[in-house]
């Protein structure tokens, strides 16, 4: 009765194991869009283009900054040609940075531009896309309705209906497995834990789950009938 | 307390175990789903929000605003509501936004969060979740909104805990040995759907965990024999069915099966049967009056479109059939194409039932994950198909639980069959039938397969049980990590 005990906690703990190895550790190692906010998001159904000419500017405001607010990311329409440059200029209290992209983005291509994050976390921001170049160009927003948010989007300081969809990135390319304590700060957010307190919750799950498993097997297994 | 201190102790460690793997699970599902993003969570939230705060059920049909105002300023001014099936969207997780809603509860009147009259989706709903919900949101310290959702979770965690302990017993029933016991336990411990129901409010696993009690008791009482005591808690719990879910009216025939089943294994006297089930039918009966005056002017019919019977008229036998059998099999020739968007078995038992669909719908494992659970399901039948008829003369003496648990899965997915058929004869889009209504037959599951690998040579059925166990936890880990992504990442 001992070997099959032990042939369950082997098993459970093998497969998982496994699994773990071949599956788990390439997930969390997969380079993925680092979200740091999304003040608007994109549209995940209907598409409400936003459009700024040649000298134009798109502003939307509501924007709370961070230090882990290292890249601005928008969609854009460029109706087919190239996209023309832009210039981003992000702003709060206490705040700014401005940065260009030179252009060049193919039709429905991400604009990811580059920004200096701010030194602590800091609302009530702006951020503008100045079209610097000689053909208009359309960035994704969403209709109102449920999608859109508190924040007004402006094109040439003139308030638009649509909300302009942008995404604040800690990073354009970075694995989860690396980003695992702000992963865990951002659950802790709103709720009565800490950062550590998930952590801690994690490396049970990850640790006290399987092993939990294993060991109610081996004391099932072993244990005598009931009268 | 002594007596606290000795039935703690008489507890079985292999399942403290797995209610403690459970309780790390919820927990975890629970903080890995953001505030208010599981299905129809905000509208759950609102019932609670306002049977706590004014002691009466919102409206289905009329009202000024379906949610309190500390819910909809998370909703629309925080972002919540515009995250619900955004997988490009994130909650908000700044210090600042913290603050902001802070300030903003602070500044809301009195009685703001119970200001959600209606018309609310889910108000057709009995109250009795929602009653036991409102329990934690008077409770929490505080009064905040974040904390009351908090703790509401907590709660539904404990309804996971409850059914873990009822596969526990139930899987006692049937089998003297502790591994099936702990491997149908262990099941429905490490489901990722349950444990993602478990995370959230919604009304389901609360009729999971009844289920799960009357699913043991009325085993029990075929084993043991009719009592009055033991058909009146029956028929609470049919009653506790019904006053939780529409969909728990679908437990109202396995009352008088389980009372006839127990009957029919001890014959007991006719005083103790006229008792029991003269007991019986007054619990029901004073169960169906409080339903009545409970609901009375809560806007509505009989469970609303929840349990759509619709109208009568277009009810085609054969279409029916024909349905069910396309929602299992390909579809003959002679056949007319299903009613209704292209989903069946794959979909609902598959995807969002034994491997799970997280967030309100739009979190998925992937792929191959739904392909393996396919594969296992299907060994797993066959299996149980083999040794219920390779050992068919110890399945013959265990023949009331069979009966009670093969008529409890003939009775929810006949009547998820018929509610989704007669919505969709009658002109609705939705088929009414998703995965999480299955969840009432978790426990099946879970004794299914402890059963299946009890009919395994002994040196096998431990390894059966720890792969699938085992790759179970996995998948639960995987379900988290994948919404902690979508949601934090």
């Amino acid at each position: 009765m001992r070997r099959a005990a032990i042939a369950g906690v082997v098993s459970a703990l093998g497969v998982f194991l496994l699994l773990f190895l071949f599956k788990g550790l390439p997930y969390l190692q997969d380079g993925r869009e680092a979200i740091d906010a999304t003040p608007t998001v994109l549209p995940s159904a209907d598409l409400a283009p936003v459009t700024v000419r040649p000298g134009q500017q798109a502003c939307v405001s509501g924007i709370t900054y961070g230090p882990q607010s290292r890249y601005v990311l928008v969609e854009v329409r460029s109706g087919g040609h190239p996209s023309p440059p832009i210039v981003v200029r992000a702003s709060a209290p206490g705040y700014a940075a401005t940065a260009l992209h030179p252009g060049g983005i193919a039709d429905n291509g991400l604009l990811i531009v580059p920004i200096r994050p701010a030194s602590h976390a800091v609302g009530g921001g702006t951020l503008c896309l100045r079209n610097a170049g000689r053909v208009a160009i359309d960035f994704f927003g969403v209709p109102p309705g449920r999608s859109s948010s508190p924040s007004v989007t402006t094109v040439a300081g003139k308030p638009v209906t649509a909300d302009l969809g942008v995404t604040l990135l800690a990073s354009p390319n970075a694995s989860i497995g690396s980003r695992l304590g702000d992963v865990f700060d951002h659950v802790a957010a709103f709720r009565p834990v800490t950062g550590w307190e998930v952590w801690i919750l994690a490396l049970l799950v990850v640790l006290g789950v399987p092993g939990g498993i294993a060991f109610a097997l081996w004391r099932s297994t072993g244990a005598a009938p009931r009268e | 307390m002594n007596r606290i201190r000795a039935a703690l102790h008489r507890v079985p460690l292999s399942l403290a175990v797995l209610l403690a793997v459970a309780a790390v699970l919820s927990l975890s599902w629970s903080l890995a789903t953001a505030p208010l993003q599981g299905p129809d969570e905000t509208e759950h939230v609102a019932y609670v929000a306002h049977l706590a705060e004014t002691g009466s059920i919102p409206s289905s049909t009329t009202g000024n605003q379906i949610y309190g105002l500390d819910e909809a300023g998370a909703l629309d001014g925080l972002g919540y509501g515009r995250l619900l099936q955004n997988r490009t969207a994130r909650p908000p997780w700044s210090p600042v936004d913290e603050q902001n809603f802070r300030n903003f509860e602070a500044q809301l009147p009195a009685g703001a969060p119970g200001a959600g009259d209606g018309p609310n989706s889910v108000a057709k709903n009995p109250p009795l979740y929602y009653a036991y919900q409102a329990i934690g949101w008077t409770l929490t310290p505080g009064g905040r909104f974040f904390g009351r959702l908090f703790v509401m979770r907590l709660l539904s965690g404990l309804l996971l805990l409850a059914t873990v302990v009822f596969t526990w017993l139930l899987a006692g029933e049937i089998s003297r040995r502790r591994l099936p016991q702990t491997v149908a336990a262990g099941v429905v411990a490490l489901l990722p759907m349950a444990g993602f129901m478990s995370g959230i409010v919604n009304t389901d696993i609360g009729l999971t965990a009844i289920w799960a009690c009357f699913l043991w008791l009325a085993v029990r009482t075929a084993r043991l024999g009719l009592s009055w005591q033991r058909s009146a808690l029956l028929a609470l719990l049919t009653v506790a069915s019904v006053l939780t879910h529409g969909r728990g009216l679908a437990i109202v025939p396995l009352l008088p099966l389980a009372l006839v089943v127990a009957w029919a294994r001890r014959r007991p006297s006719g005083r103790t049967t006229l008792l029991s089930a003269g007991v019986a039918a007054g619990v029901a009966l004073v169960g169906l009056l409080a339903y009545k005056v409970v609901t009375a002017g809560a806007g509505g019919g009989l469970y609303g479109g929840e349990v759509n019977l619709g109208n009568s008229s277009a009810f085609s036998v054969r279409q029916f059939l024909s349905s069910i059998w396309q929602f299992y099999l390909p579809r003959l020739d002679s056949m007319q194409p299903h009613l209704g968007p292209a989903i069946g078995y794959r979909q609902v038992f598959i995807q969002q039932f034994l491997g799970g669909v997280f967030g309100s719908y739009e979190v998925y494992l992937p792929y191959w994950a739904y392909d393996l659970i396919q594969v296992a399901a299907m060994l797993l039948l066959v299996l149980l198909y083999t040794v219920l008829v390779v050992r068919f003369a110890a399945v013959r003496r265990r023949w009331p639980a069979l009966v009670i648990l093969a008529a409890a899965v003939v009775c929810l997915l006949g009547f998820l069959h018929l509610a989704s058929y007669r919505a969709l004869v009658n002109g609705s889009g939705d088929p009414l039938i998703t995965g999480r209504y299955l969840l009432p037959l978790i426990p099946i599951v879970g004794t299914g397969a402890a059963a299946a690998f009890a009919g395994l040579p002994r040196r096998m059925e431990p390894i059966a049980a720890g792969v699938l166990l085992g790759g179970m936890s996995f998948l639960s880990l995987a379900g988290i990590a994948v919404t902690l992504e979508r949601f934090y990442a």
